[in-house]
């Protein structure tokens, strides 16, 4: 070590420093609202009226109502089909925009974030256009005679919600892939192709382990934002499509909420949510091992 | 082996046909742009000829894509997987061939002793040195026992010293292991150290092939003569060709040279290419009995350590550059006149390239 300890100390002191702002703020309005959430979840109400106390009473329920526990799947689910459908559309079009398009791909780069700048609400109304009853698809499909009546799946069902979170959360999933693929050289790619491995080869053992801190994030952006969703489901989705957010916000709102529930729902759904994400995440470096 | 290859991209390489023998060492020596980077991954397989083929030994390869070819690379920036240890780097191309894991492992030793790295199978990419890197990459791509392997510029990245000494080692092992090497460099001295043969290219031709010290003092071309070491020219008409001697006018006298592979005629006009190692210096104005002298006054005098150079203006635009010893040049000071003599067998006559 050349340095000086005086200006390392220093640096190190200016470090701390710069960090203060971001710490302040997540105290503030991230960790201290938590642990009050986590409080909560541990009391009870009678009439609408919160008793403070300490009582598992909340998760008990939350494990064992029929309701929840199937809400809880069809929410994993709903997410994993999200996730399946944008983390590979997103990595190829990110490979794409990173190798065959090179320059251009900054172009497709802003169209990308373009859309994310047009709104939530808009966004998931425009789908609805596309997929309802006498919608673009509907209409397209009835015109051209491949269909007689409306295809009824397409609007208010499970595949409805899976479609439109796909086309809400695709461009987040895009950002950190391209960023990744921006820091894979080509001749890494070359590179394996001269020693002899073919193109899945490639996409195994380099390019899918050079991006991973980009498919992870891609990952954990489409899947917990699509399991933590719950206006999607009450705008596109039917009967059957309520996922495990509505349940939750409405704990939280309006008549027959349950604030001491809806906590302990919540903190059950954030460590469902972490290990179905963790254990996928495994599974990825498993498959990549060389 | 034989490469040959007839090649008609007009913008990056024309009618380029050379052919590389078993066990060879062969430069592509050339400026940036020149398209010896082209070349050769033309020969790699990641760029398609326009027009001809590649062939390795007797066997057309122009359609092979590069996984199927018996040629592999090094990169010019090593492009190491970071995500591997340097025992997995070196056996990605083994395990790819579905070797059994006994025969990986007693490889993967092996090449590591041959690029003298032994003991740091373990480490990742990020904790080698620049030069530990390059030897990784070395030992990835050898270790497969490629028929030719080809190298871009992979020592262009280290600091003088020791691309010198991994000029000698890649010498070594490629000596050793009797494999023909097709090195890309824009370093002469690099080239002139290493090959058995260099192509020198320029504006996607090659223009002159052949051993180091064929192109180093019988260079063919005003382009090869400057590109290749340092360079005197004076330009002139040739006035008089018998049998193996051509003698060229020019405005500060006649010299004689020996007839080289170009053709020139009479009276047009060519130039004289002389390497300043070849000029000697004798203070004063008097002949020498050597072959070819001239006479001039000092004009600079650069001290450069192992050498001093000398230039020596003959005519007010024509300065001609001597190199010489340190202990030779004492007392010379700027001005002074002198006499500059050479060797005739030294000097080469070639055309003059329309700029």
């Amino acid at each position: 070590m050349t340095n000086e300890p005086s200006t390392q100390s220093g640096q190190a002191r200016l470090t701390l420093a710069a960090m203060i702002p971001a710490s302040v703020f997540y105290a503030a309005f991230f960790a201290v609202p938590m642990v009050c959430l986590l409080v909560l979840s541990f009391w009870t109400t009678k009439s609408f009226v919160l008793i403070p106390g300490f009582s598992l009473a909340n998760y008990v329920k939350v494990f064992t109502s029929p309701l929840y526990q199937a809400l809880m799947l069809r929410t994993v689910g709903v997410a994993l089909a999200t996730t399946a459908i944008i983390v590979p559309t997103a990595f190829a079009l990110a490979y794409c925009m990173r190798f065959v398009f090179e320059r251009r791909g900054q172009l497709i780069l802003q169209v990308v974030l373009l859309s994310l700048f047009s709104g939530y609400l808009v966004r998931i109304y425009a789908w609805r256009t596309i997929l309802g009853k006498q919608g673009l698809l509907n209409s397209t499909l009835e015109w051209t005679g491949l269909i007689n009546e409306p295809l009824e799946f397409l609007i208010y069902s499970n595949f409805a919600v899976v479609v439109t979170l796909s086309g809400l959360l695709l461009p987040l999933a895009v950002l950190p892939l391209y960023s990744a693929m921006l820091n894979v050289p080509r001749d890494h790619l070359e590179a394996a192709r001269d020693l002899g491995a073919g193109r899945l080869h490639i996409l195994r053992t380099v390019l899918v382990p050079m991006t991973l801190p980009g498919l992870r994030t891609a990952f954990a952006f489409s899947f917990l934002l699509a399991a933590g969703d719950f206006v999607t489901p009450s705008l596109v989705g039917g009967t059957q499509s309520m996922l495990i957010g509505n349940i939750v916000a409405d704990q939280f709102r309006g008549i027959g909420s349950n604030w001491p529930l809806g906590a302990a729902m919540a903190f059950v759904v954030v460590a469902i949510m972490l290990a179905v994400y963790l254990s996928t995440t495994r599974l990825i470096r498993w498959v990549t091992r060389w | 082996m034989g490469v040959s290859k007839l090649f008609g991209d007009t913008r990056a390489l024309e009618h380029i046909d050379f052919r590389v023998e078993d066990g060879e060492f062969v430069s592509l020596l050339g400026a940036s742009g020149c398209g010896k980077s082209t070349l050769l991954r033309i020969l790699a397989g990641f760029e398609r000829p326009t027009t001809g083929t590649v062939q390795i030994y007797q066997q057309d390869v122009t359609q092979w894509p590069p996984e199927k070819r018996p040629t592999n690379l090094v990169f010019q920036r090593g492009a190491l997987f970071p995500h591997m240890t340097v025992r997995e780097n070196i056996g990605y191309s083994l395990k790819l061939r579905r070797w059994t894991p006994s025969r990986i492992d007693a490889r993967i030793e092996e090449m590591l002793a041959l690029v003298r790295l032994d003991g740091l199978g373990d480490r990742a990419p990020s904790q080698l040195s620049g030069g530990q890197a390059q030897r990784v990459a070395l030992a990835r791509a050898l270790a497969s026992e490629p028929r030719v392997l080809l190298l871009d510029e992979p020592l262009s990245a280290l600091d003088l010293k020791l691309r010198q000494q991994m000029q000698l080692e890649l010498r070594a092992i490629q000596k050793r292991l009797g494999a023909t090497f097709v090195f890309v460099t824009h370093d002469q001295t690099e080239a002139l150290v290493m090959s058995d043969r260099i192509a020198i290219m320029n504006n996607g031709r090659i223009v002159q092939y052949g051993t180091p010290r064929d192109i180093y003092r019988r260079p063919n071309s005003v382009f090869v003569s400057d590109f290749v070491g340092a360079t005197n020219l004076l330009s002139g008409v040739v006035g008089s060709i018998d049998g193996e001697r051509i003698v060229l006018q020019t405005a500060s006298g006649a010299f004689a040279a020996p007839k080289g592979t170009e053709q020139l005629r009479k009276g047009e006009r060519a130039v004289l290419s002389l390497r300043p190692e070849a000029v000697r210096l004798h203070p004063g104005t008097g002949r020498t009995a050597e072959g070819s002298s001239v006479s001039g006054n000092i004009a600079e005098i650069i001290f450069q350590g192992n050498c001093v150079r000398i230039g020596t203006q003959i005519l007010p635009d024509a300065t001609i550059w001597a190199e010489l010893r340190d202990d030779e040049a004492d007392g010379l000071t700027p001005g002074d006149p002198v006499t500059l003599s050479w060797a005739e067998s030294a000097a080469a006559v070639m055309k003059e390239e329309p700029q």
